[in-house]
């Protein structure tokens, strides 16, 4: 369990984070978003104390929070954070990077072998990591992790670089670690990704962090809310909110246009289809506001299109 | 701790840096084993065409003089013919026992030659002067360090004279293995040593700034790493004897290894330094043992110093600024006899010179009697514990973090 007491982050005038207070349980994949510098490195690197709050507390397990150093090694002991790809030490091999980890966190030595075959990094694992590519480098910070096996586990961008093989094999993981209890903090840009596998998903603004389910009621469950359009004219747009001016649309930058309903009723489906098709719009889809749609809602929406 | 300690020395041993340091030593050490050390060509060697050129051409002077008239003849002469009288008779005998290779017997004899030769030629430069080889690079104290070598070797040549083991010409020259490390002991061998140990924990701390996200949620407290990182270095530091291992044995097998109780004079700095210059007797085996215990406490000094400058400045060229500076601090200070005036006895850099702390030639430079290698050692230790307490404190401190 974490339990984030009003965090608040400072640097100069400007408040990264604000006032923070939440709690994140066992067995629970968290997912954080935001543009970059938003503040979701500041966040992790809090819950790791690697920055100290202006104001507030972290409070992990037995009430352990970071009030003195020996507090901080008992608290490492079961935190931890995926290295950055870049802090490798390029003459050591993955396998004793991976050793590495494995003993400094006093884990079961049978993880590494087990983590390289998931990750299939049997076949570069034992050269230098100095030969890597970005995406091997990646592998390896996220199978260091793993074999770390720490009860909770805090991860930056942990898909960079990935392809989509690796990001589902690496997803995958990552739901067996959440099977077995541990709490997984990912910040990620792979927001499908993200959608699909997190049980919370948090967005960033003005040093807040938002419950995505606060900005749209019932983000996370699978019912159809809403039609979403691609590449709508402003002709049919206009025609839309005259035929129905009780629907909100919503254009989003990405040019994506949310019709938001009021109801899953057959008979409103059918007339917004009609209403499309004979307009010859065809490449339109019911169901729920995306985390990209939201992204886009919340970071980036077009202030010029009125929604209704 | 473990584990960290496993992590540290393998980054140490595997560092490239502390590599070629290794590897420089041990190129240097063969270079020395190979090419220098045979042709090492001590002053005090065992010339038997030097003294004999020496006995002939005295004994010719004498003969020439006998049962010549000596009234009005410069009293020099006169000098000449008592002291020649004196002398020619030992070195007689010293050739004799050579060419009998009767050792002992020399070792006796040259004892006596150099205590009588240092007596008449002590300040008696209108008469007599000591080896040239003294008087090279304008040293203008080349009759003190003379008058010290020849007692020095007076005693050694005691001790040589009622040894229980096999004398060699290479044990009275000083070029057996042990004797060597000996004499560089005395010489550059310590500070190359120190030197060598600053540039391997330069970086210690430094080089962990390169992988922060790896390391910096280790669970591990910072005091214990620094105290890790500390005794690592000092295991790095004692690895630079592997290279001198190497030499030690190659001079061994061209020289012989000598033995621990050859003698190693040591410099009776009590006494009234110049007109009753004397020697102790100390075994070669006690010589290394303290100056291998100076020599590791001055790893530890250096080491804690640079622990104590890395978590301060974060700098590595601070480090190493500081640590030349505690290396080469004395020769802001050093000067013959200047310890007559000031205490040089209680500043820890007093005491880098290893070899000659231990033998005590450095209370001679000096003209101090209390240089000490129980005082080095408190000096040096206490310095070391109080660097270390003060890391410690620092590394305690909730707000201070190793790595940033």
């Amino acid at each position: 369990m974490i339990e984030i007491q009003n965090i608040t982050v400072q640097f100069g005038g400007n408040k990264v984070l604000n006032d923070i207070s939440m709690t994140f349980e066992q067995g629970e994949m968290i997912g954080l978003v935001a543009p970059n510098g938003t503040g979701k490195s500041t966040f992790m690197n809090v819950l790791m104390n690697y920055v100290k709050p202006l104001k507030g507390k972290v409070v992990f397990k037995d009430s352990l929070s970071y009030s003195n150093k020996s507090n901080e090694v008992k608290i490492h002991k079961f935190v931890s954070m995926m290295p950055d790809q870049s802090d490798l030490y390029n003459h050591l091999s993955g396998r004793e990077h991976l050793k590495m980890f494995a003993t400094m966190w006093q884990s079961d030595v049978k993880l590494i072998d087990e983590t390289i075959e998931a990750l299939n990094m049997k076949h570069y694992v034992n050269k230098k990591t100095g030969t890597y590519s970005l995406g091997m480098r990646q592998r390896l910070c996220f199978a260091m992790q793993i074999v770390a096996n720490t009860e909770i586990m805090m991860m930056d961008e942990v898909m960079n670089g990935l392809d989509p093989n690796n990001v589902e094999i690496i997803s995958n993981l990552l739901l067996q670690k959440k099977a077995e209890g541990k709490i997984i903090i990912i910040a990620s840009h792979l927001l499908d990704n993200l959608e699909k596998y997190a049980d919370r998903i948090f967005l960033f603004n003005k040093g807040k962090l938002v419950d995505s389910n606060q900005i749209i009621e019932g983000f996370s469950q699978a019912q159809i809310k809403t039609i979403r359009v691609k590449n709508m004219a402003s002709d049919t747009k206009k025609q839309f909110q005259e035929l129905f001016p009780t629907i909100k649309l919503q254009t989003l930058t990405n040019g994506m246009s949310l019709i938001h309903l009021p109801s899953s009723e057959a008979s409103l489906l059918s007339s917004l289809t009609s209403f499309l098709v004979e307009r010859n719009v065809v490449d339109f889809a019911f169901g729920k506001v995306t985390l990209n749609d939201l992204y886009s809602m919340y970071y980036h929406e077009d202030q010029n299109v009125p929604a209704i | 701790m473990w584990s960290y300690f496993k992590f540290e020395i393998k980054q140490f041993f595997t560092n490239k840096k502390n590599l070629a340091i290794y590897f420089l030593l041990a190129f240097a050490t063969l270079f020395y084993a190979f090419k220098i050390a045979p042709t090492y060509n001590p002053i005090e060697s065992v010339d038997y065409d030097e003294i004999e050129a020496r006995y002939l051409t005295r004994q010719e002077f004498l003969d020439h003089m006998e049962g010549s008239d000596l009234n009005g003849v410069h009293p020099s002469v006169i000098y000449a013919i008592g002291i020649f009288k004196e002398i020619n008779p030992i070195d007689k005998k010293r050739l004799d026992a050579l060419d009998e290779g009767d050792l002992k017997q020399y070792a006796d004899l040259t004892r006596d030659w150099y205590y009588f030769t240092n007596s008449f030629t002590y300040r008696n430069e209108a008469f007599f002067s000591y080896n040239s080889k003294y008087f090279i690079e304008n040293n203008k104290y080349a009759e003190d360090d003379a008058f010290y070598a020849y007692l020095e070797q007076a005693v050694r040549y005691d001790a040589y004279s009622k040894a229980d083991y096999e004398l060699s010409l290479d044990i009275f020259e000083q070029r057996t293995a042990l004797q060597t490390f000996e004499r560089l002991s005395k010489g550059l061998l310590p500070i190359i040593l120190i030197v060598c140990v600053l540039l391997l924990s330069i970086d210690i701390v430094k080089k962990d700034q390169r992988h922060p996200s790896i390391l910096k949620g280790f669970p591990i407290s910072d005091w214990k790493k620094l105290l890790v990182k500390m005794f690592v270095a000092l295991l790095g530091s004692v690895a630079l004897f592997a290279p001198l291992l190497i030499g030690f044995f190659i001079i061994g097998l061209q020289f012989g290894f000598g033995n621990f109780n050859l003698p190693s004079p040591m410099y009776a700095a009590q006494l009234d330094w110049h007109l009753e210059g004397q020697f102790e007797m100390m075994t070669l085996g006690t010589f290394i043992v303290q100056s291998l215990t100076l020599l590791f406490t001055w790893f530890i000094v250096i080491i804690s110093v640079v622990l104590l400058c890395s978590i301060l400045f974060r700098s590595e060229m601070v480090n190493f600024a500081v640590g030349l500076l505690l290396i080469f601090g004395e020769n802001f200070y050093a000067s013959r006899y200047v310890g007559y005036f000031w205490d040089v006895q209680n500043y820890p850099t007093s005491y880098i010179q290893v070899g000659q702390i231990i033998s005590k030639r450095r209370n001679f430079y000096y003209m101090n009697n209390n240089l000490d290698f129980t005082l080095g050692l408190q000096l040096l230790f206490g310095l070391a514990g109080v660097v270390i307490l003060l890391m410690i404190v620092i590394a305690l401190n909730k707000r201070y973090k190793l790595m940033k």
